[in-house]
């Protein structure tokens, strides 16, 4: 909110720099986002936070400024001259809805003549960013700015029956407001309306049919208080908000709405010849008591950690206009100003004496620990170490939103999965929370291709969020994902290029889980759409499957135009946060050496590493310690079409003596016979 | 005899001069000295056909001959075989100025990076970290935090919604109140995690990550807050910083102090990153109100504590000194290789 210098001078004797005046207003809960020279004035930009409703206006601020320095407040005037007709002959009033109306009061003045109003208040106006309009309107505008009252004026002859009434709004009624818009009212908005139409939103925006033109002449005053939700919420469904509404919402003060009247007569006779008609209309002279709570003095040290002074917190207080009286030897009685809304209880008026004592003189202090030793739970340490492992493994970590593409989500869902909804999403192609994480990493892949990088591995921890039938709340599961495409590592010379494959996913995989101790990790073949359908596999910790992987499937590959084969992998991490990592058990070193052995076979095409290590185990020679594979042909030289070369290299070992020559032949041949029997392999 | 000796001798010493590798120097000891067909070797088995009175001195002379041959081309060996083995080591020269081939690189995500640092911190200190659901109900984002229903401190966070009850938090404060109710005092924990707003520009993105942080006790005082997060702020950003602590308002804490710290970048004089103030707020904190205390059943009489909030995503824009927030969710790799520190 805007506030001129000049303005804030005519009601306090401010002593000190525009500059020295923002500092201290920043260090009082004011802070002042900027400070413009205009012209022979300042202009302070200062945001007021919503608890401070009563702090929107000159008067406002300038109660605090005159707290802070320590002086005293000038009010502006408020006389003028009544004619002897009284408001009441010419208008009635009538609250129908009291909850959200406490008090209405209202004036008449008469035989205005409407014209624009003079420089100096145009430039008044001006000056805190409101928009002149005409005499009468700019008045109201202008004591809206200088006391923070809204009011409203009325054409008085547009008044059908010469009769206000505040009501709510019945069903299907309807109001052209005066920036030009039809609105529809509901039987939750409180309208202003005469005998037969709406002339008002309540606290919101005049009617067209009741606004003052060129031709009127006479007005009545509205100055109100409103029921600060009920604004809000009216204001919210109508997507409708004013200068008015904004304080009404903050609250305004009750007490203060025949004073707001009697300046705006002021400054009317001030500006043009008029008749101010004899009296107010009031429905609630009186509409609250006084609120009163108390302070303890003890208790004012002991929140703030420092010993204030009774007499300090007396002296501030009293600067912010609370009549403070001793209770006993600790406390006081405290009467809250009628505008100080947000004050309730003890907590608040300690806040007030801690803002005006200064924050920063304050001792600063750490705080006692009686509580037993903490430090990272398991699962945080668990979740640091698993993004440890991956970048070690080569792979960077992106962050996704959890807002995707209910379309491009479904591609990654599985018939079972149903997504979370939102109601007010901020783009159409954000409609809902991610099922998966994959969708958001396979377009991280994307993107980056179509920046020319072409080799990419990345991994996420995030939330995957789904609907459960039968729970109302949607889950929410911690969960990783991995992509790569491109070449397996940068290519530097000497070395060959390789493009990523299923193994290396796989073999990160394996890496995460053997580094925490966990050997129950196992792959089968599985058959989830958005995978290459024979190349894929569901992971599986113990027997509980906790994710899959593969090869993205070529026609979603195709379909987000991704030109390079994609691997991915998403895991639960919620049982891999919980499960023990496994200590490691030493195994003592062998004593005596292996003897290394190659066998190069040949065996069907569908034949899985898997069995043949099953079969080499039914073998149960003790001597064979270790069985890989290390090379592996599909076609090309001298291999038919519907046979695959395997090369297993074998490490034959005796724990308790050295082998002989003779024992290794002897076992690998009975290996290779096993091999050709059962699985029609042929030696190459 | 005599001088067949010393013109032998004389031949071998021409012959060396001329010897420059390994190769002729074998050849010339074979010629000179092979047990069969050597030139010396030859001329010694001469001398047991001379009168026995001559043997005596010539086969002294023919020995030192020989000896002197041996010694030779032991010598000339060493040297040859000192300046093979220099030549072997000056042609293994490589460049060094090409650069090494790095071991696979990958690094953690740049708000990671932040949040494990200011996890860090906290754990030394000896808090827990704490964790709570994303999708909140209005009850736990809102209502128990002090925010009545209708009121504008509402306004600046824009909510998503998922239907009437449910909704996505706007803040990580909602685990304050979630860890209250299920546990007495002593309390002090932090809480990072996800957020949502439904804005959206260069400085927000709709979701981002808040630390939040917790302390409960008998006898917490406001210059406790401030020492805390004085102690924060000093590990975060360097030992020289400043913190300014200034009223504010939430309505789940009271006082309430929007905490500034000294610009790192200028040093206080004014730059860009602090908007010439010399100071850069960094987070919102303030002592736990009572009502928020009577919420989880705790006696305000008895306890006190004070919380505090902060973007993560911000205070990585400001440490990084980076300029859109949005970058942190488009993950271009030229983005995310930046940040390599190891912590
Ligand atoms: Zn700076």
């Amino acid at each position: 909110m805007k506030y001129s210098w000049n303005w804030l001078k005519t009601f306090i004797d401010i002593d000190i720099e525009p500059k020295g005046l923002a500092d201290r207003l920043s260090m009082i809960g004011f802070g002042v986002e900027s400070l413009i020279p205009s012209g022979s004035d300042y202009i302070f930009d200062v945001e007021i936070t919503p608890n401070r409703g009563d702090c929107l206006s000159m008067l406002g601020l300038g109660r605090e400024i005159a707290a802070l320095l320590g002086k005293k407040m000038t009010l502006p005037l408020m006389t003028y001259n009544e004619i002897e007709n009284k408001t009441d002959d010419l208008v009635q009033v009538k609250v129908e809805a009291p909850d959200l109306c406490p008090r209405y009061c209202g004036k008449v003045v008469k035989g205005v003549k409407i014209a624009s109003s003079p420089d100096w208040l145009v430039e008044k106006l001006l000056a805190v960013g409101l928009r002149p309009i005409n005499n009468v309107v700019d008045i109201t505008n202008y004591v809206l700015a200088e006391l923070g009252h809204p009011l409203h004026a009325f054409d008085l002859n547009s008044v059908m029956g010469l009769e206000i009434i505040i009501r709510r709004a019945r069903a299907g009624e309807r109001i052209r407001t005066i920036d030009g818009v039809e609105r529809m009212l509901d039987s939750d908005m409180l309208i202003i309306a005469d005998q037969h139409r709406p002339i008002a939103i309540a606290g919101v925006m005049g009617g067209v049919n009741s606004e003052i033109t060129q031709k009127t002449t006479d007005i009545f005053i509205e100055s109100a208080y409103f029921d600060p939700p009920s604004v809000r919420r009216t204001s919210k469904k109508l997507n409708l908000s004013s200068d008015a509404s904004y304080r009404f919402e903050r609250g305004t003060d009750p007490h203060a709405l025949t004073k707001a009247i009697e300046r705006t007569c002021h400054l009317i006779q001030k500006l043009c010849p008029c008749e101010v008609c004899d009296g107010v209309i009031d429905t609630n002279p009186q509409p609250l008591q006084p609120k009163k709570t108390w302070l303890r003095s003890s208790r004012v040290s002991s929140l703030l950690g420092v010993k204030v002074e009774k007499r300090r917190v007396e002296q501030l207080l009293t600067r912010l206009n609370f009549d403070i009286q001793r209770r006993d030897e600790d406390s006081w009685t405290v009467t809250i100003p009628s505008y100080r809304r947000d004050i309730e209880k003890e907590i608040d008026l300690i806040e007030e004496v801690a803002r005006l004592y200064g924050y920063d003189q304050i001792p600063s202090t750490m705080p006692l620990w009686r509580g037993e030793d903490a430090g990272a739970s398991d699962w945080v340490e668990r979740e640091r170490l698993i993004r440890r492992t991956m970048t070690a493994a080569g792979y960077y970590e992106v962050i996704n939103y959890s807002f995707v593409d209910d379309n491009t989500d479904r591609l990654f869902r599985t018939e079972a999965e149903e997504a979370v909804r939102l109601q007010n999403p901020i783009a159409e192609q954000m409609g809902i929370l991610r099922a998966s994480l994959l969708p958001g990493m396979v377009a991280n892949l994307a993107w980056n291709i179509n920046r020319g990088i072409k080799n990419i591995k990345i991994f996420e921890i995030g939330k995957v969020y789904h609907l459960v039938k039968g729970i109302k709340r949607p889950e929410e599961r911690k969960t990783l994902g991995i992509t790569a495409t491109g070449n397996f590592g940068e290519r530097y010379w000497k070395d060959g290029k390789r493009e990523f494959d299923f193994y290396d996913l796989k073999g990160v995989i394996e890496f995460l889980f053997h580094h925490f101790g966990w050997e129950t990790l196992s792959f089968a073949p599985d058959n989830i759409d958005f995978y290459h359908p024979v190349r894929t596999a569901l992971i599986r910790f113990g027997h509980r499957p906790i994710g899959h992987m593969g090869m993205l499937h070529p026609q979603i590959c195709a379909q987000l135009e991704i030109p390079q084969n994609v691997y991915m992998a998403q895991l639960d991490l919620e049982p891999l946060l919980k499960a023990e990592a496994s200590l490691v058990k030493f195994q003592p070193l062998p004593k005596f050496p292996a003897i290394s052995r190659d066998i190069s076979l040949l065996f069907d095409r569908g034949i899985s590493f898997d069995v043949i290590t099953r079969w080499i185990n039914s073998l149960k020679e003790d001597i064979i310690s270790e069985v890989k594979i290390y090379d592996l042909y599909h076609q090309g030289d001298n291999i038919p079409k519907d046979k695959v070369s395997i090369s297993l290299n074998i490490q034959f070992r005796h724990p308790q003596r050295t082998l002989t020559l003779e024992e290794v032949a002897r076992t690998q041949e009975r290996l290779i016979n096993l091999l050709k029997e059962k699985l029609n392999a042929e030696p190459r | 005899m005599k001088s067949k000796l010393l013109k032998l001798k004389k031949e071998f010493q021409a012959e060396l001069e001329g010897v420059v590798d390994l190769r002729s120097l074998v050849d010339l000891k074979n010629k000179f000295l092979s047990r069969k067909r050597g030139l010396l070797t030859v001329a010694l088995k001469e001398i047991s056909l001379l009168p026995v009175e001559e043997r005596p001195e010539i086969g002294k002379l023919a020995n030192k001959v020989k000896g002197f041959m041996e010694k030779e081309l032991t010598l000339r060996q060493r040297k040859l075989e000192a300046e093979e083995e220099a030549r072997r080591i000056k042609e293994a020269q490589i460049d060094i100025t090409i650069p090494g081939r790095l071991p696979p690189m990958g690094g953690l995500h740049p708000i990671m990076l932040v949040k494990e640092k200011m996890e860090k911190i906290f754990l030394e200190l000896g808090y827990t970290v704490e964790d709570g659901p994303d999708i909140e109900t209005d009850y736990y984002n809102f209502v128990a935090l002090n925010f009545p229903k209708d009121h504008p401190a509402r306004d600046s966070q824009a909510t998503f919604l998922i239907d009437e009850e449910l909704l996505l938090r706007t803040q990580t404060s909602p685990v304050q109140v979630r860890v209250m109710e299920k546990r007495e005092p002593p309390i002090r924990i932090i809480v990072p995690g996800r957020c949502f707003r439904r804005d959206w520009d260069i400085t927000h993105t709709p979701n981002f990550f808040q630390m939040e942080g917790l302390v409960v006790d008998e006898g917490i005082t406001l210059g406790d807050l401030k020492g805390t997060l004085e102690y924060f702020v000093r590990q975060l950003f360097g030992k020289k910083t400043k913190a300014r602590f200034r009223p504010s308002f939430f309505p789940f804490t009271e006082p309430s102090a929007d905490l500034d710290i000294s610009c790192f970048h200028c040093g206080g004089k004014g730059c860009r990153l602090c908007k010439s103030s010399g100071w850069i707020e960094i987070l919102g904190a303030g002592m736990v109100h009572p009502n928020v205390f009577k919420v989880v059943g705790y006696d305000p009489e008895r306890y006190s504590g004070f919380a505090w909030g902060m973007g993560i995503d911000r205070v990585a824009l400001i440490l990084y000194q980076i300029e859109d927030a949005r970058l942190f969710y488009e993950n271009d790799l030229r983005f995310l290789q930046q940040f390599r520190e190891i912590i």
